[in-house]
C-alpha cells in the first residue's frame, strides 16, 4: 500500500489549552513548568520531568501506582491536575533515599522481597512512607487496612506488610 | 554451592525500590511524540467510513493513522504468526483492513507532540461502522463448539465404568473470562535512530518473539530492529504473544519519522487477551474403597473466530490419579472476542479446579477423608505416555502440607466447625504442572578484574531471572555475587525463550551452567600452561571454580587465583556463548505437583467469605532462591484467591462488548483480602530431569487454589457452588 | 479529556460570580478526585473549572459551636474529619465510617463539601451525616440556604444544588446521648464501593428507642430515609422482634437497584440483615 500522507483539512486549527506557569517543589529541589490545565500530577512527573519512579497503572485512581506524597500527605498523582499542586512540595520514589542511603522502607521491601514486577512498588513505598508519617497503624490488620488500594498484582501482600512492619520498628528503635 | 538454594535478595531490588529500573514506559527521547489508539464499539463487522478531519485540526496533533493510510505492512497472514501463535488460525492483524473481529479493535493511531493531546483527538475521530451479528456468549454458543484435535488417548471404556462404578459423581464447573491485569499498562517506546534503525522499548515476555514479529511484519532486517525489555511490570502470560501497541507504536514511528511512545488503557487492555471462559464436564466412577474406575474429562472453551487457542484442561488427572479407564475431551466455541491467551497456568488453573472439586464432591459421596481418597488413586506413573516420573513426592506435599495445616483436627461433617458467629470451612486439592526446559543460550564474559557478565535475551517479569542467573553464574564460575552483572531483556543478546510455562529458570540456568563450563575449560588450559604450575598434573573432571580459584579437587593446595591464570595468559576477556540442548527423554515424565488447603470463614447470615489461611505445599525440584520462589507461590495463590473469589470479566452480550474493564469493577485482592498464606518446599531431589534438578514455578502455585477454597467454602456451609466466582450472593439460599 | 480552562477565585463570593446558572460545562471543583473520573470518562466535558483551593480558609475548618455542634466547612478535607480531635470526641461514628471511606489517598485529597455536592449513592459520607441529622449551608449569588442533608438529594447523582450555589458547610447537631452506627458491605474485595449502606442514630427512653433516624445509601438511587423502618423502631424496645420488622420493613419500602454489586433481592436481603446489625451495633456502645 503507498503510504499517503493525510493533509490537514482545511479551515482553522484548534489551538491546543494555554499553559500555565507552575512551581513545584520535588524530591526537595525547585521545579518549574509549563503546563496545559489537562495534565494530571502524574504525567507532569513522568512526562515533563522525566522522574519515571512513579507509574502509571491504571490513570483512574483505582491501582495506587502512581502515590506520591504532597505536602507529605500520600495521594494518586493521576487524580489531580498538576495546576492544582501549584507550589506543593511534592516526593517521589526518587526522593526517598538520602544521600545514598536507602530509606528504611526502601531496604524493608528488599529484605521482605516485598515486590515482584515492580510496577507497583514506588506506589507501595510512598504510600507506607505516608502510613508511617500518619502514626496511626500499629497492627498487621491496621496496616493491611490502610495499604488497601495499593494494588499489587503479583501479590506481595504478606510481604508489603512484613517490611512496613520492619520498618516501623525500625524508625521506634 | 554458595548461592544456589540461598534466601539471598533480588539483585535487581535497589533499581525497584529507588525508581531507576527503567520500564517500557520510562524511556526518554528528545523527539518523543504521543500516540493514542481509538478502538471500535462494534463486535463484528466493518468500518465503513473514517473521519479524521476533526482531529487533524487539533494543533499538536500530527497524524492520524488508519487502514486507509498507514505505512506498509505484510499481506500475508504468516508474517504475522508469531512464536507464541496458535496453530490452527490467522492472527489479528492491527490497523491492516476495515473489517471488525471484535470490540475494542484498535481502529486508528492519533499522534501528537503531548499525549493529552492525542488523548483528546482521538475522541473526535469518527467512525460509521457496517454491523453484522455476532456471539459472545459461551452459554449460548457450546452447543455449536467444536471438538479439536488433541493428543491425549483415552483409555479402555470410561463410559462403561462409569456405569458400573458404585459410586459416581457428575457435574459441570464454570470458570468465567479473566485478564491479567499487570499492573504495568501495555506500552512500547519505539526510538527513531535514523537510517531506518529503530529500538523498540516494548512491554513483553519474550523480545525476540517481538523482534521476529516486527521484522516479519515491517519487512525490516533484524539487525535494524532491537526489542529491549529489561524490565516488565506484570505479565501473567499476556505479554507472551506482541500485543498491537508494539506494531502500531512502530507504525507511527515510521510515518512520523520519529520516535513514539504509544501507552495503552486499562480499557483498552482488556481487548488484548484473557483466560477463556471455560466449562469443565467431569464424571468420576469409583469403587465404594475410593479407587477411581473412570475419568470423563470434557472441557468446553471459548476462542476467538479467526484463532484456535487452546490448552491441555482435561488431561492432568492421568497424572494426578490412576484410573484404568479414562476420556478427555476439549471443544472450541468461537466467540467474536479477541483470541484468549496463556494465563498463569492455562489449562491447569481451569482444569485442575473442575476436577479437583469433582474429587472433593466425590470423596464427601465415599465419605473418605479428601486426602485419603487422593492417597488410594495416588499414581506413581503419568498414564498419558505410561512412564514414571523424575521425580514426583506429592505424597511429602500431602504430608508436610496437612502437618503445617492441623488438618488432623478437621471435623469431616459440613457446617460443624465455627469461630464466633462464623462457619469455618477447611478444604484441599492437588496441584500439578508441567516441568519443561527449553533450549537456550547464553553468553559469559570474564575479565580479568575477576568479573563477569552473564547475558542471554531473556526476561525477568517479576519471577527473579536476574536474581537466579546472577547465583547460577557466581557459583558455577566460583565468584561473589557482587562480581556478576546481568544482562537480558534485549533482543540483541543469546536466544532465549519468551518466559512462561515456567521453562525458564531451568532453561536458562543450564545456559549458563554450560557457558560456564566452557570458561572452567579455558581457565584450566591457562592455569596449566603457567610456570609451576599446581594444576600441571591435573584432569578436567576434577577442576572446579571456587572462590575466585581454578581448584583440582583431587590434588591439595589451593590452585590458581582466576585473575591469575587470564593475567599469565595475556587474556584480558573470556567470552563464550553457548546453547544449552536438553537430551530427549521419553522415558519419563516431567512434572510438578503441589497441595492445597485453605480455611475460610464465612459470615452465615451474608455469605461474606474470607480466606483466612492458606498452605501450599510444593514439590518442584530444587529451589534456586527460596526467598523469590517463596513470593512466587505466595503471588499465585493470592492470584487463586482472586481466581475463587473476585474475578470475572463480565460481557454485555446485547453489544458483545466487555463491561467492567477496569480495574475498579475486575476485582483482584487488596491488601486486606488477604491473611495468612504459608509456602512450604519439599525436598525433591532429581537427578534425572536435568542435571540441576530444575523444574521451574511460575504455574504451580496457582493450581489447585481455588478448588481448595471452594472445597473449604463447601465444608463450612454445606452449599456447593461451582460456577466461578464464589461471589457472596451464590451463598445465599 | 477536552480542553478547558481553570481558575482560581480568592473567596467564596468570586467564586459563585464565576459560576454561571445556565452553563452546565462551567463547574467547581475541590479535592477533584470525583470530577477527574468524569472527565478522563467523557462523561463531564467542561469550559470551565472553577478551583476553590483559593478561597478564605475559613471555609476548610472544622469548629465546635456553643451547642455542641460541629460545623464542618466545605472545603476540609476528608482525612482532617477523620482527624479531628472534636470529631473523634463527640462523633465517633463519623470518624469510624472516614477510615473505610474509598482510601487515605483519596481522603488527602477529597472535601467534605465535594463528596456531599457529588450525588453519587455509593458514597459513605451522606448516608451518616443525614442520619446524624446534619444540615447543609449552601451559598448562592444572592443569598444562602439550609436544609437538611437528605433533601440535597434529588436523584442518581442529582442535586438540589444550583449551577451557581456552593455548599459551604454541614452542621452536625451534638448527638446528645443519641446512639448511631454506619455499616457497609462490600460484595468482593475489602476496596470494593458498597452494595450497601446502612446508616442509623436513635435515642433511648426508658428501654424504648426514641427518634431514631434510618438512612440507607448505595443500593438506593440516593440517600434515602427509611421512614417505615423509622416507625417500627419508634417507641419500641431493641428487642429482636423489633430489629426483624425494622428490617424486613426497610427491606419493603427501600428501592433497590440491580447493579454489579449484587442483584436487588440479594441488596434487600443485606439490607434486612444489616439494619438489625446496624442498630445492634449503635447499642452495643463498641460503637460509642
Amino acid at each position: 500500500m503507498a503510504r499517503t500522507r493525510r493533509k490537514r483539512p482545511n479551515g482553522q486549527t484548534i489551538p491546543a489549552p494555554e499553559k500555565i506557569t507552575i512551581s513545584l517543589t520535588v524530591n526537595g529541589a525547585p521545579r518549574e513548568l509549563a503546563v496545559a490545565p489537562w495534565v494530571t500530577l502524574l504525567d507532569a512527573l513522568r512526562e515533563r520531568l522525566g522522574l519515571t519512579g512513579t507509574k502509571k497503572g491504571c490513570d483512574h485512581g483505582q491501582c495506587g501506582a502512581c502515590t506520591v506524597l504532597v505536602d507529605g500527605r500520600r495521594i494518586n498523582s493521576c487524580m489531580t491536575f498538576a495546576v492544582m499542586q501549584d507550589g506543593a512540595k511534592v516526593t517521589t520514589v526518587e526522593g526517598l533515599a538520602r544521600d545514598g542511603t536507602l530509606h528504611p522502607l526502601q531496604q524493608a521491601f528488599i529484605d521482605h522481597d516485598a515486590f515482584q514486577c515492580g510496577s507497583c512498588t514506588s506506589g507501595q513505598l510512598c504510600s507506607a512512607a505516608g502510613l508511617i508519617a500518619e502514626g496511626r497503624a500499629s497492627t498487621v490488620e491496621e496496616i493491611r487496612e490502610l495499604m488497601s488500594g495499593n494494588l499489587c498484582r503479583c501479590g506481595a501482600y504478606p510481604n508489603i506488610v512484613a517490611a512496613i512492619q520492619q520498618a516501623m520498628e525500625r524508625q521506634r528503635s | 554451592m554458595t548461592y544456589i538454594g540461598t534466601s539471598i535478595s533480588r539483585v535487581d531490588g535497589p533499581a525497584k525500590v529507588t525508581g531507576a529500573a527503567k520500564y517500557a514506559g520510562d524511556t526518554a527521547a528528545s523527539d518523543l511524540a504521543y500516540g493514542a489508539v481509538v478502538t471500535s464499539t462494534i463486535a463484528k463487522g466493518r468500518i465503513a467510513t473514517i473521519d479524521t478531519g476533526a482531529a487533524l485540526r487539533i494543533a499538536g496533533v500530527l497524524d492520524v493513522l488508519t487502514h486507509e493510510n498507514r505505512p506498509r505492512m505484510a499481506r500475508r497472514t504468516a508474517a504475522y504468526k508469531d512464536f507464541v501463535a496458535p496453530e490452527q488460525g490467522s492472527p489479528f492483524r492491527p490497523l491492516y483492513d476495515d473489517k471488525i473481529l471484535f470490540s475494542g479493535q484498535p481502529i486508528a493511531l492519533v499522534l501528537a507532540e503531548e499525549w493529552e493531546i492525542a488523548r483528546f483527538a482521538a475522541t473526535l475521530v469518527r467512525v460509521e461502522y457496517e454491523a453484522e451479528p455476532f456471539a459472545t456468549d459461551l452459554q449460548v454458543e457450546r452447543e455449536r463448539a467444536a471438538a479439536i484435535e488433541q493428543p491425549l488417548k483415552s483409555r479402555g471404556d470410561a463410559d462403561k465404568a462409569y456405569g458400573d462404578a458404585a459410586v459416581r459423581h457428575e457435574a459441570e464447573y464454570f470458570i468465567p473470562i479473566e485478564h491479567h491485569n499487570p499492573i504495568e499498562l501495555y506500552v512500547s517506546t519505539v526510538l527513531w535512530d535514523g537510517d531506518g534503525k529503530l529500538t523498540v522499548h516494548d512491554k513483553t515476555q519474550g523480545v525476540q518473539n517481538v523482534r521476529d514479529y516486527l521484522c516479519g511484519v515491517f519487512s525490516i532486517k533484524p539487525d535494524k530492529l532491537r526489542v529491549m525489555s529489561p524490565f516488565m511490570g506484570g505479565g501473567f502470560g499476556s505479554g507472551l504473544r506482541p500485543q498491537y501497541e508494539a506494531p502500531l507504536a512502530v507504525l507511527g514511528a515510521q510515518a512520523l519519522e520519529r520516535s513514539v511512545r504509544l501507552v495503552l488503557t486499562r480499557q483498552q487492555m482488556f481487548a488484548l487477551c484473557y483466560r477463556p471462559a471455560t466449562i469443565e464436564r467431569l464424571a468420576l466412577g469409583a469403587q465404594s474403597g475410593g479407587t477411581l474406575e473412570s475419568v470423563s474429562h470434557e472441557a468446553i472453551a471459548v476462542t476467538s473466530q479467526y484463532e484456535d487457542f487452546f490448552r491441555n484442561d482435561s488431561g492432568w488427572s492421568g497424572l494426578l490419579y490412576k484410573s484404568a479407564n479414562a476420556k478427555y475431551g476439549h471443544r472450541l466455541a468461537h466467540v467474536d472476542l479477541p483470541t484468549p491467551s496463556d494465563m498463569r497456568a492455562p489449562g491447569a488453573a481451569t482444569g485442575v479446579y473442575g476436577l479437583e472439586c469433582a474429587m472433593d464432591e466425590l470423596a464427601v459421596a465415599l465419605k473418605l477423608d479428601p486426602i485419603e481418597l487422593r492417597l488410594r488413586c495416588y499414581s506413581d506413573r503419568d498414564q498419558h505416555d505410561d512412564v514414571p516420573y523424575t521425580s514426583k513426592k506429592l505424597r511429602e506435599c500431602y504430608r508436610q502440607g496437612a502437618a503445617a495445616f492441623g488438618w488432623d483436627r478437621r471435623n469431616p461433617e459440613q457446617r460443624s466447625m465455627r469461630d464466633g458467629s462464623e462457619l469455618v470451612g477447611w478444604g484441599m486439592a492437588s496441584g500439578v504442572w508441567d516441568a519443561w526446559q527449553v533450549d537456550t543460550a547464553a553468553r559469559i564474559v570474564l575479565t580479568a578484574n575477576g568479573h563477569a557478565e552473564v547475558a542471554s535475551a531473556c526476561s525477568d517479569i517479576g519471577t527473579g531471572t536476574h536474581t537466579i542467573m546472577a547465583q547460577v553464574a557466581a557459583d558455577l564460575l566460583g565468584l561473589p555475587l557482587e562480581a556478576v552483572t546481568v544482562r537480558l531483556g534485549d533482543s540483541t543478546l543469546p536466544k532465549a525463550p519468551v518466559e512462561g510455562g515456567s521453562w525458564l529458570a531451568a532453561s536458562v540456568s543450564h545456559a549458563i551452567a554450560k557457558t560456564a563450563d566452557e570458561i572452567r575449560k579455558e581457565l584450566w588450559q591457562l592455569a596449566k600452561a603457567m610456570p609451576n604450575s599446581p594444576l600441571a598434573a591435573s584432569h578436567l573432571e576434577d577442576i572446579a571454580l571456587v572462590d575466585g580459584r581454578i581448584i583440582d579437587k583431587k590434588g591439595n593446595g589451593g590452585g590458581v587465583p582466576i585473575t591469575d591464570a587470564m593475567r599469565h595468559g595475556r587474556r584480558d576477556r573470556l567470552e563464550c556463548e553457548t546453547t544449552n540442548s536438553f537430551a530427549e527423554d521419553k522415558k519419563h515424565a516431567r512434572n510438578t505437583h503441589s497441595a492445597i488447603f485453605a480455611e475460610v470463614k464465612v459470615d452465615e447470615e451474608l455469605g461474606v467469605i474470607r480466606v483466612t489461611r492458606v498452605v501450599n505445599a510444593v514439590a518442584a525440584g530444587r529451589i534456586l532462591n527460596t526467598k523469590t520462589a517463596r513470593s512466587q507461590i505466595m503471588g499465585a495463590v493470592v492470584g487463586g484467591i482472586g481466581m475463587a473469589l473476585h474475578e470475572e470479566t463480565l460481557i454485555d452480550h446485547t453489544l458483545g462488548r466487555m463491561m467492567n474493564s477496569n480495574i475498579a469493577e475486575y476485582h483482584v485482592p487488596v491488601n486486606a483480602d488477604i491473611h495468612d498464606i504459608e509456602v512450604i518446599f519439599v525436598d525433591e531431589p532429581d537427578e534425572i530431569i536435568n542435571p540441576l534438578g530444575i523444574k521451574g514455578l511460575g504455574e504451580i502455585g496457582i493450581v489447585g487454589v481455588a478448588a481448595a477454597i471452594a472445597n473449604a467454602i463447601y465444608h463450612a456451609t454445606g452449599k456447593r457452588v461451582r460456577d466461578l466466582p464464589i461471589t457472596l450472593d451464590k451463598l445465599l439460599p | 479529556m477536552t480542553p478547558f480552562e481553570m481558575v482560581e477565585p480568592a473567596s467564596l463570593q468570586e467564586a459563585v460570580s464565576l459560576l454561571d446558572p445556565q452553563e452546565p460545562t462551567i463547574r467547581p471543583v475541590a479535592g477533584g478526585t470525583a470530577l477527574m473520573l468524569m472527565m478522563k470518562s467523557g462523561v463531564f466535558q467542561p469550559m470551565r473549572l472553577v478551583c476553590l483551593h483559593g478561597i478564605e480558609p475559613e471555609h476548610s475548618r472544622i469548629t465546635l459551636a456553643a451547642n455542641g455542634a460541629l460545623r464542618i466547612g466545605a472545603m476540609a478535607t476528608l482525612r482532617q474529619v477523620e482527624k479531628d480531635a472534636n470529631v473523634a470526641a463527640r462523633l465517633p461514628v463519623l470518624k469510624r465510617a472516614m477510615r473505610t471511606l474509598s482510601n487515605v489517598r483519596v481522603r488527602n485529597v477529597a472535601r467534605v463539601g465535594g463528596a456531599l455536592a457529588h450525588g453519587d449513592p455509593h458514597m459513605d459520607l451522606p448516608p451518616v451525616l443525614a442520619a446524624l441529622g446534619a444540615r447543609v449551608a449552601i451559598a448562592g449569588p444572592k443569598q444562602s440556604r439550609e436544609m437538611p442533608l437528605e433533601e440535597l438529594y434529588a436523584g442518581y447523582y442529582e442535586t438540589v444544588l444550583e449551577k451557581n450555589e456552593l455548599i459551604t458547610a454541614v452542621t452536625v447537631p451534638a448527638l446528645d446521648g443519641r446512639k448511631a452506627a454506619y455499616m457497609k458491605v462490600t460484595s468482593r474485595t475489602a476496596d470494593d464501593w458498597p452494595s450497601l449502606g446502612v446508616a442509623v442514630s436513635f435515642g433511648l427512653k426508658n428501654g424504648a428507642i426514641r427518634d431514631p433516624l434510618v438512612v440507607v445509601s448505595a443500593a438506593t438511587v440516593k440517600v434515602t430515609r427509611m421512614k417505615n423502618a423509622e416507625a417500627a423502631l419508634q417507641n419500641a424496645a431493641p428487642d429482636d422482634p423489633t430489629l426483624r420488622r425494622a428490617g424486613d420493613a426497610a427491606a419493603e419500602e427501600a428501592e433497590i437497584l440491580s447493579d454489579s454489586h449484587g442483584s436487588a433481592p440479594y441488596k434487600r436481603e443485606l439490607l434486612r440483615v444489616y439494619l438489625r446489625r446496624a442498630v445492634r451495633e449503635a447499642l452495643a456502645g463498641s460503637a460509642e
